[in-house]
């Protein structure tokens, strides 16, 4: 579905990332992590259309996303949970709800319960102010405004970041039962272990190089992954 | 007492023309971080589209004076604001100044420097009389198109798709991109309300001051910006409490303060401002630092 091949990124000619291959196939929940500075946020500016590429392709669904508007990325069903969550301070619960629709997909009255039932907390607070949520209710509503685009691909990152321990488990829920349901996720994140275990494939990037791959299995059976990114000691 | 009121409805109507123009930019300013000196020049253009219609029917002259400065505010957002969005703050000041500069001296070549009188709605000129006091009928226009137009604008924005989509933007662009809102839409509709609105401004402007001339845009451009950043740049409640705010002050500066001290009336109004914006630097109606420019 996703194809990234030989990216190349670089800020002011510093390389942000260097040749990073990585695929994403239909159905899958795929985890790319790394120490921070590894280049992950950089990699899903790049898919976004945020950050232009030196050289390498991103292809989804056999269209190239390089050069492409962010806006137009999205309309061919790309959802992005962003880093920090952006939920829109100055609008309400319901207001953030609507940007879901701004994809061009539309209003779908069964998405749309099917959504607020997943996060019913959203329900309880739908006319509120955003701004008024905490972090996790915040990272719900995030997760929730994507899903209404019914977007074919959910790129999330760093979705667990600043969140209580009860609330990230709670978020690895929920990205668990998404792919149930068919969504194929791509996730990005600096919680490795949780990761590695809840991912069907994993990608390590480090210094901006893909550094490993694998799936549970094979990253916990590699005594250099245990140590120096998922912060065990062998 | 009758005095005061007679200037209460003065500053009133005054604060009514600067609300309008700070709103039209802050709207751009909310947008795209962007202030857009050539906004001045488009109550120009919008002036001088009223000056070629004068003799048509009312009603004409009007949408024509609207119109004009809607299409150029488009064309100029398509031709000199997109090519360099998301560039250096400088880079897009200097630009606003070139796209000014660029629009009075097209105006200078074809037409001439010399202002040009213009009888718009002479019927607006007339005062009537209630409960003492002197009510130009141009003062009830102003007031009156100014209520609409923020009524208007409130229900756009809190009401209508487009509307939550561009207070999306103006809170945090890259992220409304990444929900799928269409970026030139977004930032063209903004310069085509905002075109509106000198439009508006224009039409009044014409009917108080009988006249147009290519630099009439410029003084009423850097008032309304002033009022826009006592207010607080990026808001668009500020922009219109802070061109009420200005209006009241220059109006009752003027009246009450002594007769030798006339010559700097201007002088004790913006040291009001100075005031206020060392008090509150971010303006009196922000309360959040603007996020990243696009």
């Amino acid at each position: 579905m996703l194809r990234v091949e030989g990216l190349s990124v670089a800020y002011r000619k510093v390389p942000a990332l260097s040749e990073v291959t990585l695929e994403v196939g239909e159905g899958q929940l795929v985890g790319l992590i790394g120490p921070n500075g590894a280049g992950k946020s950089t990699l899903v500016k790049t898919i976004a259309g945020l950050v232009k590429a030196t050289s390498g392709s991103i292809v989804f669904d056999g269209n190239s996303l390089l050069g492409k508007a962010t806006e137009d990325i999205v309309r061919l069903g790309v959802g992005f949970v962003p880093e920090g969550r952006h939920i829109f301070q100055t609008l309400s619960v319901e207001e953030n709800l609507s940007l879901g629709y701004a994809s061009g997909r539309g209003f779908d009255a069964s998405t749309h319960d099917a959504v607020l039932d997943r996060f019913p907390i959203l329900r309880r607070y739908y006319r509120d102010s955003a701004a008024g949520l905490s972090g996790g209710e915040q990272q719900q509503l995030a997760i929730a405004r994507a899903l209404l685009a019914r977007p074919r691909l959910l790129i999330l990152d760093e979705p667990s970041l600043g969140l209580a321990p009860l609330m990230v488990d709670s978020v690895f829920e929920v990205l668990v039962s998404l792919q149930r349901d068919g969504v194929t996720i791509l996730l990005v994140e600096q919680n490795a272990s949780r990761t590695v275990a809840t991912a069907d494939r994993t990608y390590v990037l480090g210094a901006g190089h893909i550094r490993a791959q694998g799936t549970s299995a094979e990253l916990l059976s590699r005594e250099d992954m245990l140590e120096t990114y998922l912060g065990k000691k062998v | 007492m009758h005095a005061f009121f007679q200037h209460l409805i003065d500053s009133i109507s005054l604060g009514s023309l600067y609300a309008v123009m700070g709103l039209s930019i802050a709207l751009v300013f909310g947008i795209m971080r962007l202030v857009n000196f050539a906004q001045g020049d488009l109550v120009m253009v919008g002036a001088y589209g009223s000056a070629f219609a004068t003799h048509a029917p009312w009603i004409l002259t009007l949408v024509i004076t609207l119109v004009v400065p809607v299409v150029f505010a488009l064309v100029i957002e398509r031709i000199a604001f997109r090519p360099v969005r998301g560039a250096s703050d400088s880079t897009l000041l200097v630009t606003s100044f070139a796209v000014s500069y660029l629009l009075q001296s097209l105006v200078l070549l074809f037409l001439t420097s010399t202002p040009r009188g213009v009888s718009l709605a002479p019927a607006l000129g007339h005062p009537f009389h209630v409960a003492g006091l002197l009510v130009p009928w141009l003062d009830v226009a102003t007031i009156g198109a100014t209520a609409f137009l923020l009524t208007t604008l409130t229900w756009f924005l809190a009401k209508t798709r487009t509307g939550v989509y561009m207070r999306a933007a103006a809170e945090d662009f890259t992220t409304a991109r990444l929900m799928g809102v269409r970026a030139n839409r977004i930032i063209a509709i903004a310069f085509a309300i905002s075109g509106l609105l000198t439009g508006v401004t224009a039409y009044l402007t014409v009917a108080q001051s009988g006249q147009v001339y290519p630099t009439m845009g410029v003084n009423l451009l850097l008032v309304a910006f002033v009022a826009t950043t006592i207010g607080g740049l990026g808001s668009l409640s500020g922009a219109v409490f802070g061109g009420y705010l200005l209006g009241i002050i220059t109006v009752f500066i003027g009246a009450y303060f002594p007769r030798s001290l006339s010559s700097f009336t201007q002088a004790f109004t913006y040291a009001i401002v100075i005031a206020i914006l060392v008090y509150r630097p971010q303006g009196l109606l922000t309360w959040r630092s603007p996020r990243t420019r696009v």
